[in-house]
């Protein structure tokens, strides 16, 4: 029972923080560029109920901002307007899921430096950040499958020298090699570019891991009892690669898969907080963090932490999940490994 | 045999009952139902009865080290305490010190990492003896082994037998008045199985221990037990002399066709190369050295030898699995090692290997059904309902139920899985069947019964079959033929009565071998 | 001997790898458009004379083999260059960091093992109570959280109670003020250490603990404390050793985020620099650098695994 609950809760979380991030068009507020420099640092909107006088709206609503005179940005809410929230509502051929009309502003995380509302900006870095994540992850599943199943089938110097150079891969220390090999291509680049660039580069990093355990199944599939014996009722090559490795194989590529997109996400998020992977104005939660470099910006303006959650958020969701494959995998006693 | 006294059991047990599995009041599965026996001092009890039995539920419920999920009841008295209703801690004062319990495999009972002696002088601190390392030294002398030499050794680097003189050795260094043997012979080959027994017997009687033995083997019980309680048959206490006939084997008489053979293998050879480090260290092995060999149609030959004599590698070889070097392997006329790998390829049905292990022979992803069509999908033998129907033939063939067929192969029970894997063979009705050590490591009743079928595959069907063995006694009961392999050649081919006479089980390093009965040497292994 | 035998075998292959590295970076560095140079070229007030005498100070006009054995041969002898960016020996430059780093790491590392080890022990001991639920949770949410967001966070709760101040004033009377100053930096390593730690042991003193062997001693009275640390312990040793040697990896690794946000003044901040300003020399040092350290280390667990484990002994 407890178990179901665990994995059903998983799932859940999942679904949800992917379908966020996919819908990031219908949800957010904002485009991710447009900035309000008039309400620069603004805190998390409140959202209320009731109004000064008492009364209950079935509708949330929202009052305007109002600078407060003075050093620092700091604002007030101005009581005497409200602003009801609308749900779904057609703005120029596009869907929203919410929206206040001007000149109030519904900015559910604050707003960043330049007024551009960090809600939004979470939701559409995300995607960036889940493509350049989804594109790398394709890229080292190709390459480790591709290597690991060269070594594993034709054994003798391909598998040596495969294992070999995954060998020093996985010795050396990841980030220093990421940045290295980042740092050796061009540093300003256009947005697609650099989007391509860094996904290539963190792809190309991380075939290691893959190949290993992908060149293990073809091995023991190799030297396994029933695949001896089926070799023995003259099944060809082919055959035995459809009927017994390839089952076993896209299970390992499917945990790996849940396993690494996470931490290319990181990656990649970590490269743009350094300035080396996406740049502004594009919105990627590792560049959105980089204001954090500076810590005095992180007491005063403590909202500006929600990329951080949402990375936790959709990391801890990912290894959620594959802890769950994992154990159904040896559950089920259909690993043979 | 010794005197028994009549007075108080030392170990009485009444209405045991083990179960496992959740719930309470044993809803689980039943492993031991209402069983009641006792143990006198001194004496030497037999446990006797199948796999699954319940006796090695037994064995760890005396002294409460059944896993979490079991359940046990009933009672077990010793000393006057009902050991099920100790706490642990009181019952950590008699394990190991008033009764100790030796568990089936040696290798697995012993920690790795360890020193043998520091392992047996634990078990003498836990229980506060003095003198540790003299007491060690002398149990080790006592059951056989060097205290100078095995005090520092680790398990790895022993033997089988003498692993198992080291367990013993925990066992018995605090001199417990009982002792349990759970299979303590099952691992070994059968020299070191009667040694064994009379190490067990000799501390018997110069300690006194009783000793409660668990076995499968009725042989082994029946040698040196005083009572032997039956587990199975509702546990029934039968005296040992009662059992010893069932030891006899009969000797049934088959005839020689001598016609063309199935398979003739001429010159056969086979070298290994083993690869060293910056190409020193380089050795090789000759496994197979100019065999030849012939196996008639519509018999069972029987091939034998100690171990590493190539019996493996020349099965391999037969049934292509392994590529020889030179020679001619010539099936029904036409030479198997010349043809092209296509040739090869169409020719594979007609030998089928049948390996040791049949759990790694069968793809645990699969259905029963599935895995006995594969042979036929992969031969393209056309459309469902034969296939289907086909499956269903051959499991009746082997003594399973069809309508099991879609179960999960890991559903089945090892003795089943070994049918499957005969059935699968079958399946493209092969001209030889090679098993390659396929009965060892069953107990007798499986064995037994897998003998069975294969002369009953031999006797009305009229399968031709390779059977390799290390225990001549095995195959010397069902062949026609046997030759026997030393060093990678075939050293002598005979007809099944012709090894009765002239062969007899020969004691060489603990390892059984055929040798000629003009060399009547008894020699003594270790 | 067989040892020698084995380490023979394990050195030529580290040599070998070490070698590899070298090549790569090299060449890695060699193929990337850009150098120090191209960036003062910028710079209106510098002809393109002086550019040239530079050039060929550095010697970056001869052809790239010809480099590389030169900086091969150089690196032999322990001079990595100059770095061109800050104007100093690169071997002056990486010493003055690494200690720092080296304190950061080892710290992180013996605070990550001391808290993990018992953990995991106990865990394992009592499996699926409720205190190993929390801890194989606790260590679960560690996991899945990244280092970046991992350090920000902390800093951010330490920033709250006023504790920042993470670099630290090269005093003369050392000692106290390192130590204070590293605290933060090494807690934040130590969480990111921590869960895989914290995993590895509780499964290896886990197996140790259901295998045959221990069970067996338990029938023979042993008490469960001695069993845990006198029979099961050890049998997990092997595994936890090779955990070390790989786990020096992912530290290295995590201590360049840590540093850089942190403020601690290792190498992780110098690195960065580097690649901002296309400064090769530093960068291809504290990549050779590490990989040797790595390598070393990777070497000293198979030795440590040697002496500990016989059935590795046995193997050889």
């Amino acid at each position: 029972m407890l178990r179901q609950r665990k994995v059903a809760t998983a799932l859940a979380i999942f679904a949800a923080t992917n379908l966020c991030l996919l819908l990031a068009g219908f949800l957010a507020p904002y485009p991710a560029a447009e900035q309000h420099r008039e309400f620069a640092y603004a805190p998390p909107i409140r959202i209320h109920f009731v109004d000064a006088s008492g009364r209950f709206h079935l509708r949330p609503f929202v009052y305007s901002l109002v600078a407060v005179d003075g050093d620092g940005f700091s604002y007030r809410e101005d009581p005497d307007i409200q602003y009801p929230i609308h749900f779904f509502v057609r703005r120029s051929a596009e869907r929203h899921a919410f929206e206040v009309t001007e000149p109030a502003n519904i900015f559910l995380f604050g707003t960043d430096g330049f007024g551009r509302d960090i809600f939004s900006r979470v939701l559409y870095g995300g995607r960036i950040s889940m493509a350049a994540a989804l594109l790398a992850t394709l890229l080292s599943l190709l390459i480790g499958t591709v290597f690991g199943a060269t070594a594993g089938h034709f054994g003798g110097i391909a598998d040596t020298s495969i294992m070999r150079v995954a060998e020093l891969v996985l010795a050396l220390p990841c980030i220093y090699l990421l940045l290295a090999l980042r740092a050796a291509l061009p540093l300003h680049l256009g947005t697609t570019q650099t989007f391509l660039l860094i996904s290539a580069v963190i792809g190309v990093m991380g075939w290691a891991r893959p190949a290993r355990l992908i060149r293990g199944v073809v091995l023991s599939a190799k030297e396994r009892g029933f695949v001896m014996s089926a070799r023995g009722f003259g099944a060809s090559e082919w055959y035995l690669l459809r009927r017994h490795v390839l089952p076993q194989a896209l299970g390992i590529i499917l945990t790996q898969a849940v396993i690494l997109v996470p931490q290319f996400i990181t990656a990649e998020a970590t490269l743009s907080f350094l300035g080396l992977g996406m740049n502004e104005p594009v919105p990627s939660w590792g560049n959105m963090l980089s204001a954090f470099q500076h810590f005095q910006v992180m007491s005063s303006y403590w909202w500006m932490v929600a990329p951080i959650i949402a990375l936790v958020l959709v990391s801890g969701s990912y290894f959620a999940l594959a802890d769950v494959f994992d154990t159904e995998r040896i559950r089920a006693g259909k690993s043979y490994a | 045999m010794p005197v028994l006294s009549p007075s108080r059991p030392l170990l009485d047990v009444r209405d045991l009952r083990v179960s496992y599995g959740k719930g309470a009041h044993g809803q689980g599965e039943a492993a031991v139902s209402g069983l009641s026996f006792d143990v006198c001092a001194g004496e030497i009890v037999g446990m006797q009865g199948r796999s699954g039995c319940g006796k090695t539920s037994t064995a760890l419920a005396i002294l409460k080290l059944l896993p979490a999920e079991a359940h046990a009841s009933g009672s077990v008295l010793f000393e006057g305490h009902d050991l099920l209703r100790l706490s642990e801690l009181e019952l950590r004062r008699i394990r190991g010190k008033q009764i100790s319990i030796i568990y089936q495999e040696p290798t697995l009972a012993l920690n790795p990492v360890m020193r043998v002696g520091d392992q047996i002088s634990e078990v003498a601190r836990a229980h506060g003896l003095r003198n540790v390392k003299g007491q060690v030294n002398a149990i080790l002398h006592r059951v056989g082994l060097e205290p100078k030499r095995h005090y520092v050794t680790y398990p790895h680097e022993l033997s089988g037998g003498e692993r198992q003189r080291v367990v013993l050795s925990q066992a018995l260094i605090c001199k417990p008045q009982l002792v349990i043997a759970d299979e303590p012979t099952a691992s070994l080959d059968a020299s070191l199985k009667s040694e064994i027994l009379a190490l067990i017997e000799g501390l018997r009687t110069d300690f006194g221990t009783a000793f409660l033995l668990i076995s499968h083997d009725r042989c082994v019980t029946s040698k040196i037990a005083d009572r032997v309680i039956d587990l199975c048959a509702q546990q029934k206490t039968v005296p040992a002399s009662a059992l010893s006939s069932v030891c006899d084997k009969s000797s049934p008489t088959r005839i020689l066709r001598r016609e063309e053979p199935l398979v003739t293998v001429r010159n056969l050879c086979k070298r290994y190369r083993t690869r060293g480090l910056f190409a020193f260290g380089r050795s090789e092995k000759q496994a197979l050295d100019a065999v030849n060999f012939e196996i008639d149609r519509g018999t069972l030959t029987g091939l034998v030898g100690p171990s590493a004599c190539g019996k493996s590698t020349l099965a391999r070889c037969l049934a292509l699995l392994e590529k020889a070097d030179n020679g001619e392997v010539l099936l029904e006329g036409r030479n198997l090692l010349s043809s092209t790998p296509k040739e090869a390829r169409k020719s594979r049905p007609m030998l089928q290997y049948i390996a040791q292990d049949p759990a790694a022979a069968l793809n645990p992803r699969l259905s029963a059904a599935e895995a006995i069509e594969e042979p036929l999908l992969i031969q393209g033998i056309a459309d469902r309902k034969q296939r289907r129907r086909t499956v269903a033939e051959l499991l009746e063939r082997v003594g399973l139920d069809p309508v099991t067929a879609d179960r999960g192969c890991h559903e089945f029970s090892g003795g089943q899985k070994h049918r499957l894997v005969i059935a699968r063979a079958l399946a493209l009705q092969p001209k030889l069947l090679i098993l390659d050590e396929s009965l060892s490591g069953l107990d007798p009743e499986t064995q037994a019964a897998i003998l069975g079928l294969l002369g009953e595959l031999k006797d009305r069907l009229g399968i031709t079959q390779l059977l390799i063995s290390h225990d001549l006694e095995l195959v010397s009961s069902l062949a026609d033929s046997v030759a026997v392999m030393r060093d990678g050649r075939v050293v002598e081919q005979l007809g099944a009565e012709e090894i009765r006479d002239h062969f007899e089980p020969r004691w060489n390093n603990g390892k059984l071998e055929a040798a000629p009965k003009r060399e009547l040497v008894t020699a003594e292994s270790e | 001997m067989k040892a020698a035998r084995y380490f023979e075998r394990r050195l030529v292959h580290s040599v070998a790898l070490l070698v590899t590295i070298s090549a790569l970076t090299f060449t890695i560095s060699q193929l990337a458009p850009g150098s120090f140079l191209d960036e003062i070229k910028l710079n209106p007030q510098i002809s393109a004379q002086t550019l040239a005498g530079l050039r060929a100070q550095y010697g970056l006009d001869q052809p790239v083999p010809v480099r590389y054995f030169r900086w091969l041969k150089s690196v032999a002898t322990g001079d990595f260059g100059y770095s061109l960016a800050y104007n100093m020996p690169v071997k002056k430059l990486i010493w003055e960091r690494l200690g720092n780093t080296l304190l950061l790491g080892a710290t992180a590392m013996v605070l990550a093992w001391v808290v993990a080890l018992p953990c995991g022990i106990w865990s394992a001991y009592k499996a699926r109570r409720w205190i190993d639920r929390i801890l194989v949770a606790s260590s679960t949410l560690l996991l899945g959280t990244p280092e970046l967001a991992l350090a920000l966070l902390f800093i951010l709760v330490a920033a709250h109670f006023g504790n920042v101040g993470a670099g630290f004033e090269k005093s003369r009377s050392g000692g106290a003020s390192v130590l204070r100053g590293v605290r933060i930096p090494a807690v934040v390593l130590a969480l990111a250490a921590f869960p895989i730690l914290f995993r590895h042991i509780r499964s290896a003193m886990g197996e140790a603990w259901h295998s045959p062997f221990l069970q067996a001693a338990r029938g023979h009275g042993i008490g469960n404390m001695r069993l845990l640390l006198r029979h099961a312990l050890p049998a997990a040793a092997s595994p936890l050793i090779s955990l070390f040697g790989l786990s020096l990896a992912g530290l290295v690794s995590a201590s360049f985020l840590v540093e850089v946000i942190t403020g601690w003044p290792g190498i992780g901040p110098l690195f960065l620099e580097a690649i901002y300003s296309r400064d090769f020399h530093v960068v291809m040092a504290v990549v050779m650098l590490f990989s040797l350290f790595l390598i070393i280390a990777n070497l000293i667990a198979d030795l440590l695994l040697y002496a500990a484990d016989p059935r590795v002994r046995a193997e050889c």
